[in-house]
Parts: structure tokens; sequence; C-alpha cells
């Protein structure tokens, strides 16, 4: 039964409607055949049974009659015999003759001979011997005196060999199965059809679901008549337009929550820019102030740059989410670029580097110098010295790869802060409120390795310390 | 109900419209097979002969004890209604009841013999006297004790007797024989319509 289970919706359909034309062909044959064969089997019975009565009667028989004219009017009965022909046997106080051979018969049943016997009407027994069916009938004599009838003692029995009647019924069992077969044949086709008319609409929205799963919200399917089917195109639809529609509501929600904080960091660069012009001049002019004032006005001139730089990533941000990012391709020597970004920052003291001569790829510099530079940046703030960069060329299945990792070896990064580590401000130790980086650092780097078509993943190596690896096509597509 | 049972509860749905029609199958296969056999049964009245031989009829005995009816020439007509005796006779045959009785009683011919007739009365050739119509009665007199003659001996007297005449067919027949021995009345036990 649970093998019957998954069988798909046309292979039952169509077994329905081969079980429904199976039972309808099966008893609609069995019902015919039975009557066409008691039809038939009374029609010869009748024949029989009336012809010898009528035969009989034209017989004048003495009293106690003669066994020589008894064995005539056997053998009298016999040739005149319908439908077909019989073997007739007399009984007569106990003593049989035959137009047959032998006097007595091996078909005719006792129970016939003791129907006939002790009631004066014909009897019939229908007697299978073997593979032969005979129609076996009694028919006794009476006679009339005195105006009165009574049985005279004497009677005619017949055995008729129903061999006709069995070829008949055999071919009337052929013919029924063979009209029943292509009857189950035609009723594939209904059953065909009816599957298409199902499943035609299934597949459909089969489709359209698949459509709607990859993204294409304005897929609509097309409602046809009023069945449960279309019901279920016209839900589909409905349930589709509001999935378009929450989708598109929360599509702008976000363009919205984007562009105003594109226009709060464009809004505040420009005031940031004033400030940064006048607190660079007055911490030269610190040093002619006393001590305490001029420790505060170096905390407002730091904070002031780490305000500046947080604007300038989030509008790096904005940009990224904006898709105003572009990417500027040009053709660079991999170790040469390392090396310089590092130079570019005294870092490459601090930095062991692995690069082999003669690499190039093709990427964009500025944004690939973003992403060194935030990635060996935060090795060095949080995982201390032993910062370690190496770059390759690899080989995966949709192309040549490179590959850059920044390696340290300071306290790796905590497994439940892993998968969050691209997110947006967030803060690895929540009590940290203030750290050195705009807490938008990774988020940018992602972004920008992304635009190469690339990825970032970070893990903790197994000796210790965090490793993020930078893997992207080695030609950037502009 | 767990989820098990509904789910066999299910199977046996479905496993019933599947049962049926195998046992349409089944019923189909089974009477495929041909012509069946049937018990005995009745088809109509019996055929009625033309009883050669004469116009007298007397009751034998066959080999299982059956009455079986005989026709033997007799001097009277079978016409109904012509029952009188012919004068040229004499008193003593002046019946047909008696005459038959007579008849009956001096035993079967070679050709009833032949047929496995036989009579289970004694034969008697003293003068035994016609039948006498009393209170509706028949009476016969017998020259041999009556009453340890055999149940299909007092048949064969009281059908012969009964059935020699039209209006004696649903008669009484009474026996009477030697040392006061009688039977008591009875009819023809032989169905005749």
């Amino acid at each position: 039964m649970r093998r019957i289970a998954p069988l798909g919706l046309r292979t039952r359909l169509i077994a329905a409607f081969l079980l429904v034309a199976a039972i309808s062909a099966a008893t609609s044959a069995a019902l015919t055949y039975r009557e066409a064969r008691t039809a038939i089997l009374k029609q010869s019975q009748d024949t029989a049974v009336s012809s010898m009565r009528d035969l009989v009667g034209r017989l004048s028989l003495p009293l106690p009659p003669r066994p020589d004219e008894l064995k005539s009017a056997c053998a009298d009965l016999a040739r005149s015999s319908q439908p077909h022909s019989w073997m007739v046997y007399a009984e007569y106080a106990g003593n049989t003759v035959s137009s047959a051979e032998s006097p007595n018969s091996t078909v005719i049943t006792d129970e016939l001979r003791a129907e006939a016997r002790t009631r004066p009407n014909g009897a019939v027994q229908r007697v299978r011997k073997g593979k032969e069916v005979y129609l076996t009938f009694a028919m006794p004599a009476t006679f009339k005196h005195n105006d009165r009838t009574q049985s005279s003692g004497l009677v005619f029995y017949g055995v008729m060999p129903l061999a006709t009647e069995q070829t008949t019924v055999q071919a009337m069992v052929v013919a029924a199965r063979d009209g029943a077969l292509p009857a189950l044949g035609i009723a594939v086709i209904p059953a065909l059809l009816a599957a298409r008319s199902v499943l035609k609409p299934v597949r459909r929205l089969r489709h359209a679901a698949l459509s709607l799963g990859r993204g294409k919200l304005d897929t609509r399917i097309e409602v046809k008549g009023s069945d449960e089917l279309a019901d279920l195109a016209r839900t589909f639809n409905e349930t589709a337009s509001a999935l378009e529609g929450s989708v598109e509501e929360l599509r702008q929600a976000e363009a919205r929550a984007r562009r105003f904080a594109a226009d709060v960091s464009h809004e505040l660069r420009t005031p940031l820019a004033g400030m940064l012009a006048v607190t660079e001049v007055l911490d030269e002019e610190a040093v002619h102030l006393d001590s305490d004032t001029a420790a505060a006005l170096r905390l407002i001139t730091a904070e002031t740059g780490k305000l500046a730089a947080l604007v300038e990533d989030l509008m790096e941000i904005s940009r990224f989410d904006a898709r105003a990012a572009e990417l500027h391709a040009d053709e660079v020597d991999v170790a040469e670029f390392v090396r310089k970004t590092l130079e570019r920052r005294h870092w490459q003291d601090r930095v062991a580097t692995e690069l082999p001569a003669g690499l190039r790829a093709r990427l964009d510099p500025r944004r690939f110098d973003v992403v060194l530079a935030n990635l060996v940046g935060n090795a060095l703030r949080h995982g201390g010295a032993d910062v370690h960069v190496s770059a390759a060329e690899e080989q995966r299945p949709d192309g040549a790869r490179l590959v850059v990792r920044v390696a340290d070896s300071g306290p790796g990064i905590d497994p439940e802060v892993l998968p969050h580590i691209f997110d947006r401000f967030y803060k690895a130790d929540a009590a940290r409120t203030r750290s050195a980086g705009s807490g938008l650092g990774l988020a940018i780097t992602l972004e920008n390795v992304r635009l190469h078509g690339g990825g970032v993943r970070a893990a903790n190596r197994d000796g210790g310390g965090a490793l993020f690896t930078v893997e992207m096509p080695l030609e950037a597509a502009v | 109900m767990t989820a098990t049972d509904r789910r066999r509860r299910r199977r046996r749905a479905s496993a019933a419209p599947a049962t049926l029609l195998a046992g349409f199958l089944l019923a189909g296969c089974a009477d495929a097979t041909g012509i069946p056999g049937t018990d005995v049964f009745e088809v109509g009245d019996p055929a009625r002969i033309k009883g050669e031989g004469g116009t007298m009829l007397l009751y034998l005995v066959d080999r299982e004890g059956r009455l079986t009816p005989v026709l033997r020439p007799g001097p009277f007509p079978a016409d109904p209604g012509s029952g009188t005796a012919p004068a040229s006779k004499a008193p003593l045959y002046d019946t047909p009841a008696g005459f038959a009785l007579r008849a009956l009683l001096r035993g079967p011919t070679g050709a009833e013999l032949a047929a496995s007739l036989h009579t289970e009365l004694p034969l008697a050739f003293a003068p035994v006297r016609d039948p006498e119509r009393k209170d509706g009665l028949l009476t016969v007199t017998l020259p041999f004790p009556v009453t340890a003659l055999s149940e299909a001996a007092r048949g064969q007297i009281v059908c012969t007797v009964a059935h020699a005449e039209p209006l004696d067919v649903d008669a009484r027949v009474v026996l009477a024989g030697q040392s006061n021995s009688i039977v008591p009345a009875q009819e023809c036990p032989v169905p005749a319509s």
C-alpha cells in the first residue's frame, strides 16, 4: 500500500477510470451472460420437454406394454427428438428399455426417478458428468379410463447432451471478454483527458510558484473556468498581489531609510569640514594654553576627526546601498600594491607578507586599498602583532581567483560573534561603546569585495587568532 | 486516535472497492466455467397416452409393491352411463364391478406376468358375488379371510371395484370374508382426476 501511495495524479486517475470501467464491464457482462445463458437453456429445455410430451401423447400402448413395443416406441421417440437428439429410456414396473444400447442410463439420477414416480408431472434436471452437461427429463404417461386420468406406471426419460448450448455459452463468455477489453482500453482515453485537464493547471501553477519564488512578484496565472483549480489560481493571484504590495512597501521604507542616512551624512559633512579646519588651528594654538584646556582641545580635535571618518564611512555605505558605487578596474601587480598599501600607513614593519612576484590582477585600486587597510588595520588593532598577509592565485571551477589572507595571532573571534562580524555597527563587545573603528569597516570591506564579484570569510585559526580570507576573480568584470 | 490508526482506516477504506471488484471478477470466473447442474424441478403436465387392450381396468402389483393398472378386454363398453349388463349374460356377471373382481381373482395373464406384474390375492375359482351397494358403501364378499390380506392386495380389490364404474371411483369399499372377517371401508389409494 505504501508503495502505491506516491503514484502521480495521472496514474491514480487512470487507475480509477480503469477500475470503474472494469467493474461496469464485468458487471454488465456477467448480468448479460447470466440472462442469455438462462434464456438459451430454458428454450432448449422447454423445446425438449414439450416435444417429448407431444410425442408421448401420440402413443397408443397396451397396458401392460410389451417390452418389444416399448423399445420400438423409445426408438421412435428418439428419432423425432428436438431440439437435439435425445436418448429415450422407458421404465415400467421396475423394468427399463431404451433407444440406446444399454437399457439403463448412467446420467439419470435417482432423484429424478423418484420425482417422476411419486408425482405425476414432467420433471427436469440438468446433470454435469465430467465436462459434459446433460438435460435429463422425465415424462410420466397417464391414461384415461372412465373419464378419469390416472398414472399408467410408465415413465419415459429423455437424456439430451447440451454440447451445443455449452459451445454457445462458451462463445458468449469469449464475446463478453472481447467486448470488455476494448472498453477498458477506451476508458484510458477519458482518463488521460481528465488527467490532462487537471494536470495542466497544476503545472501552470507550479511554474508560476517557481517564478514567484525567483523574485518575479508580478507573476500571475490566467484564471479559466470556475472549478476548484480556478479558485486555486485566483487565490494564488491574490496572494502574489498581496506579496508584491508588501515587498514594494518594504522596499520603499528601506529606500527612505537609506536616503535619510545618506542625507544626514551629507548634511553633516559640511559643518564637520568647517569644524575640522577650526580644530586644526586650535590644535596648533594648544601649546600656548594651560594643560587642562589643551587636553580638552585635543580631545575635541580627535573626536571631530573620528566623526568625520564615520560620516565618510556612512556616505560610502550609502553609496553601496543606493547601488551608486562604481568599479574602476585597473591592472595592478598584487605584491607591489599590497606593499605600497602597508607602506602608506607605516605598517610594513609590523606585518609579515608572503607575496608571489609577478601575480597580476585586474581590480579597482582604491577599493582594494580600502579592503586591505580595513582587514590589516583590524588585525593590528584586535589581534596585536604578528599579522600575516598572503596573496595567491587559486583555480576554482568558475575561473582563476585572487585569494588574499589576513591572519593575526590574537585571541580570535568569539564563535557567537562570527556570524555577525560583517554586520553594520556590530560590536564584538557590547560593553565597549567606544572603539577606534567606526563600526562600518568590515561592512564596507564586504561591499567592496562583493563589488568585485567575490566574497570575504572570517574564521578562527586552529592555532589561535583570526583569519580573514578575501576571494575574488582575478579579472574583475567591470 | 493516532495517525497510524487513521492511516490504517484509510487503507481499509481504499481496500473495500478493490475487494468488491475482486468479488465480481471471481463470481464472473466461477460463472464462466459453463453450465451448472441443477436440482430436479417440475415442468408442466405429464403426457397422456392412449391405453390399449380393452375396457376393463384391473390393478396388479409391480416388483416394488406399487399398484399398477392394466387393461383387459371387458364385456362392457367404456362409455359412462351404459353400465348395465347385456341381457344374454348370466346373472352372476351382471355388473362391471363383479366382472372385473372375478377377473382379478383369476390372476394375471401371461403378458402381465411377462411385464413383471403379479397379484397378491389368493386365487379363487369359487363363485364370487357382485359387490353390494348399501348406504353409499360397496361391500365385497370374498371366499377367503380378508384380515390377513396385504395392503397392496386390499388396494387391488378396492381400486378394481371402484374404477369399474365411473360413479364409484371415489366410493368407499368394505371387504368381508370367510370366518366373519371384515376390513373397514377404504378408498382406492391410486389418485385419479
